[in-house]
């Protein structure tokens, strides 16, 4: 008996060793899908949340298109600190927030010249925050931004999501996550890029709806924003880090268009010092297929060989035009100071004279379509 | 003459006899004593027997009738007592089996066992004739473990069909039938099956020792002796196997096993019983290997299943919402929308809810039973969802629970317990509770043994030799040898 008594007494203990003892019904917590944050004109935070409506998307068959129906709503709560803005959530809603599957965090374009390092210093400490929401800059004003009515998702902040990661089809965007971009902020260079993205009716005529549109890139140097790339310039920055997936490159020749698609591309690039100069080699090997011709000539190997030039020639004219962007900004958007350093374990003197970049293209053209003309 | 010393003998006085035994039985109403004379003779002699448990038609016409007519072809007219005893046992009677007994006890004895004793006059011996004939049931396909392919005959409630089964599967003198009697007032006949050269000599020995130590006064089934056998005393988990199909008992004798079987009752006891024989069925060997390869994989999932996968739903949706992807988490949160209980009542709840519909229908006459399965269906499973009472991924989650039972029916009692420990223990800690009960029932799995042998074993302490039949079922050419587990000493 006196046995069995210790035996329980041991079965009891692990039970109390556990840390966390946060038992919270899922009908207790408000499930947060994207954040907006921004300073309003007194100097306080201002957090708009878009939190989820479980109800409303219990029944198929209802649509997203009219307000009442929509499976978030918005709401915005103020306070002295990005913590003390977010505990006064709980002041005029009626359950606590949950952080976990927040994707989206949105900052004003205005708060972000300014400089986030502070701002999202509490997003990556506390513990019920996960790091892995999509980082986007707006200019619109946040409430509205976030209260969009979308037409297909009736979660605006999951069609958000899937729009920014779309960048694997077209080349000209590049979703960042929050560990990603304090990751690349960290580094020697010191920059990082993050969606710019702003609303758009669908259609001209159309009403109440609106979709998501990524309009540029948002460069961040030092953890404040200080330009912007363009979609090609955003190219040319994907094909520097090898980060390019796929996208189309319309080549314009005396004999007419030609649209090339990327199937499968590798970059590398290398580092040179001589005489106080630092020499950068990217060597790009490309593989696409041609997609569509607008042209009556036949293809020839000559043909292929004047396309082939064209193409090289547009792609360095990318990467040639995102450096051009980075000495003019003064950042090191193409982390280039990053790749100089673990060569040299010295920082690299940014500056247009003292670095040169070549670029080799290699590009194939695998298959012609199905069609013989 | 004293009733004491009448029981110990049988006597010479005809009156005496029948005295003796109206004295034993007093007054059996089912007990039948048959007077009559020998042949033309005037020896007296008389039969006695159990109605109900003799065969009527095979004393009439190979006992009776060559003792009061045929005898006379044989008889000398003026031949004693004793010689026309001798003429009846030798030439007489049409039986197979005839004993020759002076001890009154144990004439008793085999007369309420169904043999008809023979009491002639003057003699002090009595011959008892087999004929025992009762009513039973014949052999029938099992219920409990249905196959696709396979042997359909099942063990019926009669010992001696029971052994005729394994016997007529194993054509061999090395398969050892003994029989013990246990149940001081019901004398159960109880049979140790094992093979010689296979089973090791200690494990029968054990077996036998553990039978004999039995008191109990009666047996009804395998499952008295089950809970005087086994090892693990208080142990949720079953130390001893059982199967109501002769194919299953003498492929665990193959494997050197030992098997118990009970008169009264279709169910065999196999020892040693190991975790992994709750996850073979027959039908596995029977059938090509890759397919139930797969099945028997399955099985191990639905153990999980049957144990954690409702605890795991309280675990995720009340503490580690991060864990689910986003658009799962949306669906349950849309569908515990408005639901008036937390995770744990609901879970509880539905598992209680299915384990009374379970033993309802059972129990129930077939025809009653229908309507089980439409109130459960209906009313739990669709009413009770769009009442908001319970929330539709809990009715999802609780039902496959509940089919994953049924993939393991060896074990499901225990882990239906198991399932019950975790659901509690995970409402109180979430995903650390459910590997708190996980932990405890591992150490208590490997902590037990049955006869002799590691419960968990092959796995825990690991057989190479016998894995080839515990995840997956090799190939029979890869699998001819024999597991060496059961006469592995650890």
């Amino acid at each position: 008996m006196k046995k069995f008594v210790i035996f329980l007494f041991i079965l009891l203990i692990p039970v109390f060793l556990t840390g966390c003892w946060n038992r919270r019904e899922l009908n207790d917590i408000l499930i947060i899908q994207a954040v907006g944050i921004d300073k309003n004109r007194s100097g306080e935070f201002k957090l708009t949340y878009q939190v989820l409506k479980p109800k409303v998307l219990k029944s198929p068959l209802n649509l997203p298109s009219s307000p009442q129906q929509k499976g978030v709503w918005c709401f915005s709560s103020t306070g002295k600190s990005i913590f003390d803005a977010i505990r006064n959530a709980t002041l005029s809603s009626d359950k606590k927030l949950f952080w976990a599957h927040n994707k989206i965090i949105v900052i004003n374009e205005k708060m972000a010249k300014q400089g986030i390092k502070d701002v999202l210093d509490m997003l990556l400490r506390d513990h019920e925050m996960r790091s892995d929401a999509y980082l986007i800059v707006t200019s619109q004003d946040i409430e509205k931004f976030l209260d969009t009515t979308s037409p297909i998702e009736s979660i605006p902040a999951k069609e958000l999501e899937n729009v920014i990661k779309n960048y694997f089809a077209n080349a000209k965007t590049f979703p960042v996550r929050l560990y990603e971009f304090q990751k690349m902020s960290n580094t020697k260079s010191k920059t990082a890029v993050v969606p710019f993205v702003t609303t758009k009716s669908p259609l001209k005529q159309s009403s109440q709806t609106q979709m998501f549109y990524v309009e540029k890139m948002a460069i961040f140097n030092n953890y404040k924003l200080a330009g912007y790339l363009t979609h090609q310039q955003m190219r040319g920055l994907l094909w520097a880090t090898g980060k390019i997936k796929s996208g189309i490159y319309p080549i314009k020749l005396r004999e007419g268009l030609f649209s090339l698609e990327l199937i499968q591309n590798s970059s590398t690039i290398d580092v040179n010092r001589k005489d106080g100069k630092a020499f950068f080699t990217l060597r790009i090997i490309t593989e696409t297929n041609l997609g569509e011709k607008h042209s009556n000539s036949l293809i020839s190997s000559s043909l292929i060989e004047k396309i082939k030039k064209e193409l090289s020639k547009s792609i360095k004219n990318d990467i040639q035009n995102t450096l051009k962007k980075s000495f003019e900004l003064n950042c090191d958007i193409l982390h280039l100071g990053d790749i100089y350093y673990s060569s040299y374990k010295k920082p690299l003197k940014f500056d247009k004279n003292s670095i040169s970049v070549s670029i080799v293209v290699k590009p194939f053209i695998r298959r012609f379509g199905m069609m013989k003309e | 003459m004293k009733k004491g010393s009448a029981s110990n003998s049988i006597t010479s006085s005809y009156e005496q006899n029948i005295q003796n035994i109206r004295d034993e039985f007093g007054n059996f109403s089912d007990l039948i004593i048959r007077e009559f004379k020998i042949g033309s003779s005037n020896i007296r002699a008389f039969l006695v027997m159990i109605d109900g448990l003799v065969d009527k038609v095979v004393i009439n016409e190979h006992i009776l009738k060559p003792l009061m007519r045929d005898i006379s072809i044989y008889k000398k007219d003026q031949s004693t007592c004793e010689e026309t005893y001798m003429l009846i046992k030798e030439n007489i009677l049409y039986s197979h089996c005839i004993t020759e007994e002076r001890d009154w006890a144990k004439t008793v004895h085999c007369i309420l066992c169904g043999d008809v004793a023979l009491f002639i006059d003057g003699i002090d011996r009595c011959l008892l004739i087999s004929v025992r004939g009762w009513e039973s049931r014949g052999i029938e396909e099992p219920n409990t473990e249905v196959v696709v392919r396979g042997p359909r005959e099942g063990f019926t409630e009669n010992l001696r069909t029971n052994t005729a089964l394994i016997r007529r599967k194993i054509r061999d003198p090395k398969l050892k039938i003994e029989s013990i009697k246990i149940g001081k007032i019901s004398k159960t006949d109880v049979a140790i099956c094992y093979i010689e050269s296979i089973a090791k000599k200690e494990l029968v020995d054990d077996v036998k020792r553990r039978l004999e130590q039995i008191d109990m006064e009666y047996i009804l089934e395998s499952g008295y002796i089950e809970s005087f056998i086994e090892d693990g005393k208080y142990s949720i988990f079953p130390t001893v196997g059982n199967s109501e199909k002769p194919d299953v008992v003498v492929g665990k004798l193959m494997e050197g096993r030992v098997a118990i079987l009970v008169d009264g009752t279709p169910f065999a006891l196999t020892v040693p019983y190991l975790f992994v024989e709750a996850f073979q069925t027959s039908e596995d060997y029977y059938s090509r290997p890759y397919y139930y390869s797969i099945v028997r994989l399955l099985r191990y999932f639905s153990f999980f299943v049957a144990t954690t996968l409702p605890a795991l739903y309280i675990a995720v949706t009340t503490f580690h919402q991060e864990l689910l992807p986003t658009s799962l988490l949306i669906s349950i949160a849309s569908a515990q929308a408005g639901i008036p209980f937390p995770s744990f009542a609901e879970t509880l709840t539905m598992l209680v809810i299915y384990e009374i519909l379970k033993e309802a229908g059972v129990r129930l006459p077939r025809p009653v039973g229908q309507a089980i399965s439409i109130v459960g269906a209906l009313v739990i499973g669709e009413a009770a969802v769009s009442a908001g009472l319970i929330g539709a991924p809990m009715v999802v989650t609780v039902a496959f629970t509940a089919i994953s039972t049924f993939m393991i029916p060896a074990i499901s009692d225990a882990a239906t317990i198991v399932r019950f420990a975790c659901v509690v223990m995970s409402s109180i800690c979430g995903l650390y509770g459910i590997m708190l009960v996980w932990i405890l029932m591992l150490i208590h799995l490997c902590s037990l043994k049955s006869f002799g042998v590691n419960y968990l074993a092959p796995i825990a302490p690991m057989v190479v030799h016998d894995l080839k039949d515990v995840f997956v079922r090799l190939p029979w050419r890869i699998l001819k040898k024999r597991p060496i587990v059961l006469n592995k000493n650890f």
